[in-house]
């Protein structure tokens, strides 16, 4: 098969190695890749080896790959557009060394960026691509800042930070070149789970600002986002 | 129940399998061995099935006290194992009493080898596999490396081992990786995949199971924006600026953002990962 329809429109279908290939976003097209990867993901399709959707394209791993293509055809894409989540989710805007950067670049001091950041959601655009690093847009204009020339070697993990046009999470400590400007108390990944997040592409955040006690109680919950939004 | 002793943990010994499939869609990179070929191999000789773990050895091996009788078989590079001190044979059966040690030298030959081990490892499972990820801490052995003083424990062993000969692989002609082109094959200048195919490429000692770096020569690309992010797996070459490349491997992302200019397919990148660092090799166009 050298093409596959996705929600009403062809897609370029290109081989890509050995039992991987490639779908293509076409030019000029408004479809969301990374939404469409969502419900393809979570079509569970049968034989289905793996897939990783980006903006721009769609690559799916499978020993046979044609029945998986015609699969996906079959897929309500509606249905699963229009199943995202809206999800509170608390911050503590600590005092972290980054903001000097955020406040020299942006020119807004750290009440005045947290004030506009609270001002609107942010869709979870994509996961990766390191485990557990969630993608969310989009930042307002004067909100944005470049990443670091210097990336940091360690970063806490429940940190939150900016770059570009992105809110970023990171759910694990690793090294990371965004700005952080606060951390969230909430258990994002549960590797004894499947899936290891309960947080999905496209569902939306509201963040809410919280206090240091705030933030040390629900830490000691261990609560996930649905936990969270349960309780509070 | 401590039936295996790590007494030295060698470079990087992990467990591992056929990897983890599913999960890529959260990051999660299949992992698994290296050269699953040489891992497959070690369970055939102590009657495991297919995609049982074993452990990998990676450059220099592990000492290991053995504290029960066990069946084992020693596969991939020639790590010029010894059982208390008396060279032992690779790509045998061998039956381990109570009390001994298992050591060998850095390797010389490639890069990997395998420990098989007769039974199942008793350890940590993540979607579907054995497969150490150290990064998340997936995995065996709560997703480390193995350390000094780590235990294996082991659930039954088999009882009728066969005997079958499998030839052993030696690594050090590997001179030459197969790879066919990759989807951003045409940013390259004709300079440029002239000298992919012409050039020979040094593995840098920097490289891990997550990436392979490329040393000594560089490659041509025409210029080009900023790339979006899109979907890497194990065995696709990567071009950043710099103009060298780098492989990913099994614990590799899974999102990139370089070109990417060619693909090496699995069986070919069990060979690819049995280079040894700063040896030299040639790519081949499939």
């Amino acid at each position: 098969m050298r093409s596959v329809k996705l929600n009403g429109e062809i897609c370029e279908v290109i081989p890509y190695g050995d039992h991987w290939c490639r779908i293509i976003l076409p030019k000029d097209s408004l479809l969301q890749f990374n939404v469409l990867g969502r419900a393809i993901h979570t079509a569970k399709i049968e034989g289905l080896k793996n897939l990783i959707a980006t903006g721009s394209e769609i690559s799916i791993q499978a020993d046979d790959l044609n029945p998986i293509l015609e699969k996906i055809e079959l897929i309500d894409f509606d249905r699963i557009i229009n199943s995202s989540k809206i999800f509170r989710f608390p911050v503590y805007f600590s005092d972290h060394p980054d903001w000097n950067f955020v406040s020299e670049h942006t020119g807004l001091n750290k009440t005045q960026y947290v004030k506009n950041l609270l001002d609107r959601s942010y869709h979870i655009d994509m996961l990766g691509f390191l485990v557990g690093f969630f993608y969310c847009k989009q930042l307002d204009k004067k909100l944005k800042v470049p990443t670091k020339n210097i990336p940091s070697t360690q970063v806490e993990s429940g940190s939150i930070a900016v770059a570009s046009d992105y809110l970023g999470i990171y759910s694990l400590a690793s090294p990371g070149g965004w700005n952080v400007i606060g951390k969230t108390p909430l258990q994002l990944l549960d590797f004894r789970a499947y899936p290891p997040t309960t947080m999905s592409v496209n569902d939306q955040l509201q963040l809410e600002a919280i206090n240091k006690e705030q933030y040390d109680k629900i830490k000691s919950l261990h609560l996930d986002i649905s936990a969270y939004n349960a309780r509070y | 129940m401590q039936d295996i002793e790590i007494l030295k943990p060698g470079l990087f010994t992990t467990i591992q399998d056929l990897g983890r499939y599913k999960v890529a869609y959260y990051a999660i990179p299949p992992g698994g061995a290296m050269d699953t070929e040489s891992l497959e191999k070690a369970n055939l000789l102590v009657n495991n099935l297919s995609g049982f773990p074993a452990l990998e050895c990676t450059l220099i091996p592990p000492q290991i006290l053995f504290h029960k009788e066990i069946h084992i078989s020693l596969t991939g590079a020639d790590m010029k194992w010894m059982i208390n001190g008396l060279p032992t044979k690779r790509y045998k059966t061998l039956k381990l009493q109570k009390g001994d040690i298992l050591a060998g030298k850095p390797s010389r030959d490639g890069s990997r080898a395998y420990i098989g081990i007769a039974g199942s490892i008793i350890t940590q499972q993540h979607y579907g596999s054995y497969s150490s990820y150290t990064y998340a801490s997936l995995g065996g052995n709560y997703g480390n490396k193995f350390s000094k003083g780590d235990f294996i424990n082991l659930s039954g062993t088999s009882v009728s081992l066969p005997s079958i000969k499998i030839s052993a692989s030696s690594y050090t002609s590997i001179n030459s990786i197969k790879f066919s082109q990759g989807p951003e094959w045409n940013l390259l200048t004709s300079t440029g995949k002239k000298q992919l195919q012409t050039q020979s490429f040094k593995l840098s000692p920097s490289s891990n199971r997550m990436g392979a770096r490329l040393m000594d020569n560089k490659i041509e690309i025409h210029p080009f924006e900023e790339m979006k992010s899109v979907p890497v797996y194990p065995g696709i070459i990567q071009l950043p600026r710099s103009g060298k490349p780098i492989v990913l491997l099994q614990d590799g992302q899974t999102t990139g953002g370089y070109p990417r200019i060619g693909v090496i397919a699995v069986e070919e990148l069990n060979r690819f990962n049995q280079i040894l660092p700063n040896a030299t090799f040639n790519f081949v166009l499939k």
